[in-house]
């Protein structure tokens, strides 16, 4: 884990910098107020978050050069396929769900999700597709009169 | 309060709000079992669906979501050697055993039981403590809200994970989070990028879901490549008893138990961060080195179990003692339950009993019904149960992608919110990959607005200057607590509490439990 948390401690306090630097100045907008800026709590927070970040990294920096402990890293190659191939499906599903609705994207995104989850039996399949989707649909329709996609 | 009494029991006493909480509690049950599935998920996904319901039976479902999870996940610990969530870890050293025994039923209706005791118990210990100390805390200025604020932010980095360090970041990008939209105090935009949607911050659904549900999925996604794409299957000659179920001799045997693990549940609740997974090993601790057969457990001792399950659903109630006192969090759940609160209208907090007593007082009644609920539901439908654990993930995980994306799109009424609930989960995988706490993360940007508020008002009052302090001993209090926990938990106590817990005898390891559990 101390590659993983040198790395993460480097590029959160990255993020504490622009945070303090860039994105709070330049996205909050100027005018007359009593008492503390609004850029104030979050400067605060950048602030601590940046400092935390740096300990982080230099702990796992000393650890290192220690000899570093035998754990396994947390994500390898093969993890980070499959968790794009799934982020990539639930990103589509959305999209999918936007432009055509629930009633045509829900059933989709499931079924593409169970044969990507290695599910093969057709009835299965096609159950799991359109049932939970239909029962959310009149559930939020006629109990709760909710808005759906 | 009788008036508000009066009103609660009408509020609550219909069939529909009724029916809301048996749903509540069967679908937390349910969840709960689910070995890889857990109450803080389930809690994030319904709460899209209580928009419409009035605030105390959505708040009462929602709680019953929280207690059904704490019960159901002893049934895969007992049918499977897999803990339906991290806290029901103890219950599988004297769960499984049993199973293994012929006593599958037994241990069932043991750890339904002691569920069912140690969350009545801790619910009227919630009723007699909230308002007295609600009252109190009225009295307390920003300043001492301030450095309380403080103080739970740093003591649940400081016992939540094993970095310190990450914890208090996941703790500070949570507040972070709550820091986009219209500033509290001056009313100018502030890092909205712009975008309209953001002018009233990031929706607390879009986080929830995100870094809690689809996060979880991603994760489990992941797990999923290596081959297991189903649960194990329970043996059929194992969910058979040889002896009978529940007796009065089994009731004499484990009311101590019972009794010792719904005070240390009800105590560890109480107190921010510890969570349900320390306070069942400690009560398992407590029991076993209570016992007079102390070589029994982790063998099969059904003292094991119950001291397990009181302990894991005593703080479910108890952990709302902070929550409507002092409108603290100290959980993933409560700071969902907090937010829910907060989307019904309400503001937890010592207001509150001022502000909406009836629906306090409807939550409470709903929550003695939940309880009763707990032990029907568990009774009736554990055979079923046993059954719904072996779901297959290539059912059960799309279903719940598609319910992520409901749920985001129904709180912010659009897909900007979907988009949102999409990068949180992207977020949430990698935090859960890194180790990067969430209660820390989820309690922050629960708090956020109130820290801000009262960290600013007391540099205000204060006029920046450190010397005021003086004149405010419960804030220095607080502070020195935050630094001694800091000190005792973070650096001392980190490698010895480890210890602990790895030196808890098992006479068989279970599988990993399942992470983001509500402690």
């Amino acid at each position: 884990m101390e590659k993983a948390d040198l790395a993460g401690g480097i590029a959160l306090a990255l993020v504490g910098v622009l945070l303090i630097f860039v994105v709070i100045p330049l996205d909050t907008e100027e005018g007359m107020y009593f008492g503390l800026p609004p850029t104030f709590f979050p400067t605060l927070l950048s602030i601590g978050l940046t400092l935390l970040a740096i300990a982080l990294a230099t702990k796992a920096w000393f650890r290192l050069r220690a000899g570093g402990t035998l754990q396994q890293a947390p994500i390898r190659l093969r993890n980070l396929l499959m968790f794009a191939i799934a982020a990539a499906l639930v990103v589509a599903g959305a999209v999918v769900i936007d432009f055509f609705g629930m009633i045509v994207g829900g059933p989709l995104l499931i079924a593409a999700f169970m044969l990507f989850l290695g599910e093969r039996s057709v009835i299965r399949v096609l159950a799991t597709a359109t049932l939970p989707v239909a029962a959310v649909y009149l559930l939020a329709t006629y109990v709760l009169r909710a808005p759906l996609p | 309060m009788i008036e508000y009494m009066s009103i609660a029991a009408g509020e609550i006493l219909t069939p529909t709000v009724i029916g809301y909480i048996i749903l509540g509690v069967l679908i937390g049950y349910i969840v709960g079992a689910l070995p890889g599935m857990n109450r803080t998920t389930a809690i994030a996904l319904a709460i899209p669906f209580t928009f419409t319901m009035p605030p105390a039976a959505a708040l009462s479902f929602l709680i019953g979501i929280n207690k059904g999870g704490a019960a159901g996940a002893a049934v895969s610990a007992i049918l499977l050697n897999v803990p339906g969530e991290p806290s029901a870890v103890v219950t599988t050293y004297d769960g499984y055993p049993m199973t293994k025994q012929g006593k599958a039923q037994k241990a069932l209706v043991i750890a339904l039981v002691a569920s069912v005791v140690g969350d009545l118990l801790a619910t009227v210990v919630l009723i007699l403590l909230a308002q007295p100390v609600a009252r109190f805390a009225i009295g307390l200025g920003p300043i001492e809200l301030a450095s309380i604020l403080i103080f739970s932010i740093t003591f649940i980095a400081a016992v939540s994970g094993d970095s310190f360090y990450k914890a208090l970041i996941a703790g500070i990008l949570g507040l972070l989070l709550s820091a986009p939209g219209i500033d509290i105090e001056t009313g100018l935009p502030r890092m909205t990028f712009g975008l309209l949607e953001l002018y009233d911050g990031i929706p607390l659904l879009a986080v929830a879901i995100g870094t809690l549900a689809l996060s979880e999925i991603l994760v489990q996604i992941d797990e999923g490549w290596r081959g297991d794409h189903r649960y194990p299957q329970v043996a059929a000659d194992k969910a058979k008893d040889s002896e009978p179920v529940f007796g009065m001799k089994d009731a004499v045997q484990v009311a101590p138990s019972i009794l010792r693990g719904s005070l240390v549940g009800t105590l560890v609740g109480i107190l921010p961060g510890l969570g349900a997974t320390l306070a069942s090993f400690l009560a398992y601790t407590w029991v076993r080195q209570s016992s007079k057969t102390p070589e029994a457990f982790g063998k099969g001792a059904p003292e094991g179990v119950a001291a397990s399950e009181s302990a894991d659903n005593a703080t479910v109630p108890a952990a709302l003692i902070p929550v409507f006192a002092i409108g603290v969090p100290g959980s993933l759940s409560t700071a969902l339950l907090m937010g829910a609160f907060m989307m019904h209208g309400l503001t937890p907090g010592p207001f509150l009993f001022k502000e909406s007593g009836s629906v306090v007082f409807g939550i409470y009644l709903g929550m003695l019904l939940a309880s009763a609920a707990l032990l029907l539901v568990g009774l009736f439908g554990q055979r079923i149960f046993s059954m719904v654990i072996q779901i297959r993930k290539s059912v059960l995980l799309p279903v719940i992608v598609f319910l992520c994306i409901v749920g985001a799109y129904m709180e912010a009424g659009g897909m900007f919110g979907v988009y949102l609930m999409l990068v949180f989960g992207f977020v949430g995988y990698f935090m859960k990959k890194f180790d990067y706490s969430f209660v820390t993360f989820v309690v922050g940007y629960v708090l956020g607005p109130m820290a801000e508020l009262t960290i600013r008002q007391s540099l205000i009052i204060s006029d920046s200057n450190p010397a005021a302090l003086i004149d405010h001993p419960i804030a220095i209090l607080f502070l020195l607590l935050a630094v001694f926990s800091i000190w005792r938990f973070a650096i001392a106590g980190a490698r010895s509490m480890q210890i602990d817990r790895a030196a808890t005898p098992t006479d068989e390891p279970s599988d990993t439990p399942p992470e983001g559990g509500d402690r």
